[in-house]
């Protein structure tokens, strides 16, 4: 038999009739996928806890004949971050990038990058839970530029320049800041700090590693946090649903105390 | 395509089929088999759902399903109030109870932090238990018996990161080798919580 071999990120499970879980992947080779776990819901102990979302392993799927779903035929967990699942902010942030990963990324489109985004940013708060929300923040930024909508953060979308000042206007339709000279039709956030800005072009294209020397302060996250969400509902046209946990749990820690 | 039973059948095959694990395989069983009692039974079936949400309401302090109002655990002056154990359903009281290996009370939480389906600490009825804390002047042990799925353990840790800071006294049940299992066929994660939570002889 023919098997499609591969390493993933367990993003979604769903209950599938009466016994089955349909699994959606983030592979490392075969983009997103989905692959139905037959009788996962009836006996615990053949996946046992292998699909809950944000685990990395490798699986064996049996390919359907025609073209529908494929049949999960065996996993081994590599890794299940412990430390995410014992802080419920890591949980909840890792929840958000699960669903927005799967709401971005389309069925069996290439996501090799995001792939390795994903384990990145999966062990980065697992070993180090202090710097969760900077790392969130780098993963919905980044998120953006896999696919395709990376932003003009901090030079004019129109002319091209680095906007003087401390604030500037960002055009939710352009896909970046709009210097004052330029001005801009449609949906356009006023007012944004143009250190903000600066961060969130750091997070976009900085190495990794580096990621932690950027200072924010809370306010510039709040504020940067805020920028990325209405970014992706508006590209997404919808609301995430972690996003309505998060922003009532998140935000009121983030105003200036 | 135009279905090949009455309306009334199909009727309750669609509402069968509502329920979580029941398929239209085993809907369409399930209803035959209604058609098939006598017209008293069905009609005592039919009535046993139809009062539910009348007779049944939520207990005011531990918020399991209750036809009464403390419900009987709450009313119980022999059980141990100074205890509190958070789980996440009724059923999960229900497993418990029949276990009878607890004195105390129970708070019912309705469900763990899933963010992705929409719920958050403020969908679970945790300003609940705080109140329930508060009245007994944080004389309380809470202990948290939420299930040990990545959910389940993310809710526990918020939980007990709100009564520290009430400085509530709080435990988690153990978790590990479920009992008759032969060490060999366990999971790594499930051999490094046993590790953790180990007792000593
Ligand atoms: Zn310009
Ligand atoms: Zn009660």
């Amino acid at each position: 038999m023919k098997f499609i071999k591969d390493s993933a990120i367990v993003v979604t499970g769903r209950d599938l009739g009466e016994s089955d879980m349909l699994i959606t992947f983030i592979t490392r080779e075969h983009g997103k996928m989905k692959a139905v776990a037959k009788g996962a819901r009836r006996s615990r102990k053949r996946f046992l806890n292998a699909l809950e979302p944000c685990t990395l392993l490798d699986f064996r799927i049996v390919p359907s004949r025609s073209s529908g779903l494929g049949r999960l035929d065996s996993v081994e967990v590599s890794e299940n971050y412990p430390a995410i699942r014992s802080s419920a902010k890591c949980f909840m942030f890792a929840s958000l990038c699960c669903e927005l990963s799967d709401l971005w990324i389309h069925e069996n489109d290439q996501a090799p990058e995001l792939f390795k985004l994903f384990q990145w940013y999966l062990e980065s708060i697992d070993k180090n839970s202090t710097n969760a929300l900077r790392h969130t923040l780098a993963f919905k930024t980044r998120l953006l530029a896999l696919a395709g909508y990376r932003q003009a953060w901090d030079r004019c979308v129109i002319c091209g320049i680095n906007p003087r000042g401390s604030k500037v206007g960002f055009g939710i339709d352009q896909g970046g800041c709009v210097c004052s000279s330029c001005g801009a039709e449609g949906m356009l956030l006023k007012d944004v700090s143009t250190g903000t800005l600066r961060s969130l072009a750091y997070l976009d294209s900085s190495g990794l590693p580096a990621l932690d020397r950027l200072k924010m302060t809370r306010a510039s996250m709040k504020e940067a946090w805020q920028l990325l969400s209405a970014l992706h509902r508006h590209l997404l046209q919808r609301t995430p649903k972690s996003y309505n946990v998060l922003d009532s749990t998140l935000l009121p820690e983030l105003n200036p105390s | 395509m135009p279905s090949a039973f009455p309306p009334a059948l199909e009727r309750l095959i669609k509402n069968f089929s509502k329920l979580p694990g029941i398929g239209e395989k085993s809907a369409t069983r399930l209803a035959l088999q209604v058609l098939r009692w006598p017209e008293g039974q069905a009609a005592e079936f039919a009535e046993s759902i139809a009062v539910l949400h009348s007779r049944i309401r939520l207990c005011s302090s531990c918020h399991t399903f209750s036809e009464q109002d403390p419900c009987p655990v709450c009313a119980d002056p022999r059980r141990d109030a100074s205890k509190i154990c958070v789980v996440e359903d009724p059923g999960d009281l229900l497993a418990m109870e029949k276990a009878g290996a607890f004195n105390g009370l129970y708070h019912v939480l309705h469900g763990v932090l899933a963010p992705m389906d929409g719920i958050g600490p403020d969908q679970l009825k945790l300003k609940e238990l705080m109140q329930r804390v508060e009245q007994r002047g944080g004389e309380v042990e809470v202990i948290i018996a939420t299930s040990s799925t990545a959910a389940g353990e993310a809710t526990a840790s918020f939980l007990s990161d709100m009564l520290a800071e009430k400085g509530v006294r709080t435990s988690r049940i153990a978790c590990g080798i479920p009992m008759g299992m032969d060490l060999k066929y366990a999971d790594k994660m499930t051999l490094q919580r046993a590790l953790e939570a180990r007792i000593k002889y």
